[in-house]
């Protein structure tokens, strides 16, 4: 198999009903297409899928990752990884590790100081993706999700925007 | 799935006309739309949005943000409430007919709809479940809150015709409404946090506000109670609705805690004893009517909230047991003689485990009077003044009585007032929410000790009389200035060490975070020391004066005054510095210990350097922004920071013999700490009688001694663990050692949560 990775392409349904699919499959918080399209209609170019091109059905994604980029408390930039999925058969394959390197250098070149997200404390996998790359656990969050699962918020540092107070940042603008 | 962003709650006005026409009883089918009422649009649908690109917004000026984004809901099967299927009994359930043939049936289902409501209450508080999901998936509960509102002034809602439910569940229910206005004021004072907390969305079902009359569903209830009790009852299987029906009657009594700072527990301890009695003998064979409990209000109401199943309550009382003890320790607090008392409650009621969200309110509430008095004993003046007194400021010129100093103390108290209610507030919260709350709050305690150490600064310049030591050779110790910098160390220090509680720290940020926390510690012991000092230095003084220096007797009765006070504070100091102390060598102990797996090449605590995103400064100070302002991190940079840390490495010649060396430390250290530990669960055990340490936790001791005994766990886990680290290890380092061991955080339960045992692992 061989795996190559691209932006979505926004009027493609198929790429989109796959990638609801996917994250549908084993979320524990339920989307409806306002979401999707919150995400992918702002900022298409950090939503990046994967595709087996050796498969037979090469054109349909096999994992993919959703982010944003907006400016935080008028202080900084900030990435937000919103969901990232990969398909059961193509697990432990370091196909979302590899998504999310993508989306981290899409987001730095774009001029974010951090990256952000956040995942429920369980999801192990997910820790273990996102604290091999840097991010650190800053907050936990109670009951965060609709399951009533806790959620840590992680954080990737990239500037040093990313380690001022707000406050402090805005002052130095005014 | 790797992540996910949060679904978000949308609100917005209630615009379903079958959840109106279904209010106002013109229809009694839920179960609307029908098919045939509906006109399939489907092909215009698609024939316009055909003609859209995927970018385009459509807007109308009738269809808002919410309306758009609930409509985008239909048909997901996990946001749209309107497609949850109902079996035929939940929809033609009727509340206003007896169900069950017999009395004795009648009985049954009676008792196991009361039995499961309120189960479902505690399932709902307790175990932070959504309202539907629980107390309003009981028919009787929306039945009423429904009628409410078109019978404003009378709680008779149940007409079946049968006693049973006319007069002994509706009162039952009536109670569970008069109980949900309590939870809805306290949800209104936004001290507990919608969803974390406590999450009560009534669909706005909202008329429980309706049912003022405590007085006269207590009649109602104490009534039945006689009623069923009578001999009339007696061979009728009713003693199990008899003891719900005191936990109904206890239940509309919990607001007084508020209302009216009640003290009486009278009806706490029923709850208890009721509850117990139950989990023995409540036969759980009685099940209640099929259609009595369902999501058929999610489905008709005006829901904001995704679909919610059912969550069927466990077959025990132990959550009333657990409220009911949660509310009486809250309201005890109202027994504290001393600040001490009173902060060191605060200090430790959620210290060991979470409270529950409303014995945390009810404190909050209960303990800050309307009149901004606390609990009933100080205003805002003397709980601060009390406070510095019991700390640093006995017998020194800070004395409010004198006008001066007043006028210039009087912004200082205000700014110090807020800051210890903020304090005690924090710690009130949730454990999560509680170090976010303390982080925010360490620039504000950095900002009191410049204050307060300016206005020492001016005052100390100012003919004031100190009121022992004339020729003020002890103020230059500014015994305010004191005080903030010991609330602003233990704050940090406090931050700092709940990170590990809450399981945010990796493996390789332990060195840091424990090292900072003894370097604090340090501080902080030196504080301390000084405010000895000051307290030693005033009480030698008033034993050492002689008669020649006391010109009046109300002088001497004056200085004498002081001596209970010192003799007190000189106590509890010893006590800080003991509780202090322990938490230094404990995180020294972990230093050293991650120092040697470090030594060894396991572990790097800048072992994220390697990663084409990281960079490992940028990631130490993230983890310390909470503190940048306080004068520590302007000293501590990164750089100072990785100079410290690697006087803890082991290298060079001579590696066994330094590595015992630094083993013989750490035990040292443990030794220290478990003699500190001893002394202030001997001092707990004994209230401080006859005891060398004031510790100040009569009215928290299970709490207080849960939590030093957990550290004295820790020491022995600490301890073991170090013993088998270093049997594990090789005598010399060679080899890359990071390849066969890995290190893990572990938290065994009985241990501090504080101090995680640091475990070597073999890799697979």
């Amino acid at each position: 198999m061989k795996i190559t990775y691209r932006a979505l392409d926004l009027n493609n349904d198929v790429q989109l009903n796959k990638v609801k699919q996917l994250i549908d499959a084993d979320l524990s918080e339920p989307y409806s297409i306002y979401v999707y399209r919150y995400f992918l209609n702002q900022w298409p170019e950090l939503a990046l899928l994967a595709f087996d091109i050796e498969s037979e059905d090469k054109e349909t994604p096999i994992g993919c990752i959703i982010s944003k980029s907006e400016c935080h408390a008028a202080a900084r930039e900030r990435g937000y990884i919103g969901m990232l999925a990969v398909d059961h058969k193509y697990r432990r394959m370091g196909i979302a590790k590899n998504l999310a390197k993508l989306a981290i250098v899409k987001m730095k070149t774009g001029g974010c100081d951090e990256i952000m997200l956040e995942t429920e404390v369980d999801n192990f996998a997910a820790l273990n993706l996102y604290e091999s790359l840097g991010f650190i656990r800053v907050k936990r969050m109670y009951k965060y999700y609709l399951n009533h699962g806790d959620a840590y918020r992680l954080i990737l540092p990239l500037t040093e925007k990313a380690v001022q107070k707000s406050y402090i940042l805005n002052e130095e603008l005014r | 799935m790797y992540g996910q962003v949060k679904y978000q709650r949308i609100e917005h006005p209630r615009y379903n006309l079958d959840e109106k026409l279904y209010l106002l009883g013109l229809t009694d089918d839920p179960s609307w739309p029908k098919d045939d009422e509906l006109y399939d649009i489907t092909h215009i649908f698609k024939a316009l949005s055909s003609q859209m690109d995927a970018k385009d917004i459509v807007k109308t000026k009738e269809c808002g943000f919410y309306e758009f984004t609930h409509a985008l809901e239909v048909n997901n099967k996990k946001l749209d409430t309107s497609s949850i299927p109902l079996k035929q009994e939940e929809i033609h359930f009727d509340c206003n007919k007896p169900h069950g043939e017999t009395e004795e049936e009648r009985i049954n289902f009676v008792t196991a709809i009361a039995s499961r409501l309120l189960r479902s209450i505690t399932t709902w508080l307790n175990d932070h479940q959504t309202f539907p999901a629980t107390v309003l998936s009981c028919r009787y509960i929306e039945h009423f809150l429904i009628q409410l509102y078109s019978l404003p002034g009378t709680i008779d809602i149940l007409k079946t015709g049968d006693e049973y439910y006319d007069t002994f569940l509706n009162t039952c229910t009536a109670s569970v409404c008069y109980f949900l206005s309590f939870v809805s004021n306290i949800q209104e004072t936004s001290i507990l946090y919608e969803d974390e907390d406590l999450s009560f969305d009534p669909m706005a079902l909202d008329s429980f506000h309706l049912l003022r009359n405590q007085a006269v569903i207590a009649k109602k209830l104490e009534d039945s109670i006689k009623i069923l009790s009578s001999p009339q009852y007696l061979n009728k299987n009713v003693k199990d609705l008899i003891n719900l029906m005191h936990i109904f009657s206890s239940l509309i009594h919990i607001e007084d805690l508020v209302s009216k700072y009640s003290e009486d527990s009278e009806y706490l301890d029923k709850i208890i004893t009721v509850s117990d009695d139950l989990n023995v003998s409540y036969d759980w064979s009685r099940m209640p009517p099929n259609g009595s409990f369902s999501m058929i209000a999610q489905k008709t109401l005006s829901n904001n909230s995704p679909v919610h199943s059912i969550v069927e309550p466990v077959n025990s009382f132990n959550g009333w047991i657990d409220l009911a003890k949660d509310l009486k320790l809250a309201i005890s607090v109202s027994q504290s003689k001393s600040p001490i008392e009173f902060l060191q409650f605060v200090n430790f009621f959620t210290r060991t485990q979470e409270r529950h969200p409303l014995s945390r309110a009810v404190f909050l509430l209960f303990y800050s009077r309307k009149n901004g008095n606390i609990i009933g004993k100080y205003g805002k003046n003397e709980f601060v003044d009390k406070i510095w007194r019991e700390f640093s400021t006995t017998a020194t010129a800070i004395d409010l009585q004198n006008e001066l100093v007043f006028q210039n103390l009087s912004l200082v108290i205000d700014h110090c007032y807020t800051a210890v209610t903020e304090w005690i507030r924090n710690l009130t919260n949730n454990h999560a929410r509680a170090r976010r709350c303390i982080g925010s709050r360490i620039e504000m305690w950095s900002d009191i000790e410049t204050q307060t150490h300016t206005v020492e600064q001016y005052l100390h310049k100012q003919p004031l009389p100190d009121n022992i030591d004339s020729a003020k050779k002890a103020s230059h110790l500014w015994p305010l200035t004191l005080w903030s910098r010991a609330m602003k160390n233990s704050t940090i220090i406090d931050y700092s060490l709940r990170g590990f509680e809450l399981e945010l720290y990796q493996p390789f940020e332990c060195m840091e975070m424990t090292w900072f926390v003894s370097h604090i510690a340090s501080e902080s012991d030196e504080t301390l020391r000084e405010v000895e000092k000051i307290l030693n230095s005033k009480f030698n003084q008033i034993s050492e004066l002689t008669g020649q220096l006391l010109k009046t007797k109300q002088n001497v009765k004056k200085l004498n005054s002081y001596k209970p006070q010192l003799a007190r504070n000189i106590k509890y100091l010893k006590y800080l510095r003991a509780h202090n102390n322990v938490l230094r060598k404990l995180s020294i102990f972990q230093t050293y210990q991650f120092g040697i797996l470090k030594s060894y090449g396991i572990i790097d605590n800048n072992e994220l350097k390697e990663l084409p995103f990281v960079s490992c400064e940028l990631l130490h100070n993230l983890r310390f922004k909470k503190l940048i302002g306080t004068k520590f991190m302007k000293k501590l940079t990164y750089a100072a920071f990785q100079k410290f840390l690697n006087q803890y490495v082991i290298n060079g010649p001579e590696f066994q013999e330094k590595l015992q060396k630094v083993v013989e430390e750490m035990k040292l250290a443990l030794a220290d700490a478990r003699i500190d530990v001893k002394e202030i669960i001997h001092s707990i055990n004994k209230g401080d009688e006859d005891t060398s340490m004031l510790t100040g936790t009569r009215l928290v001791k299970d709490e207080a001694l849960s939590f030093y005994e957990e550290l004295e766990n820790s020491i022995e886990l600490l301890g073991n663990n170090l013993d088998t680290i270093t049997v594990s290890l090789p005598e010399t380092v060679s080899g890359d050692l990071k390849q066969k061991f890995f290190v893990k955080l572990r938290y065994d339960k009985g241990s501090c949560p504080y101090f995680p045992i640091l475990t070597l692992l073999e890799k697979q």
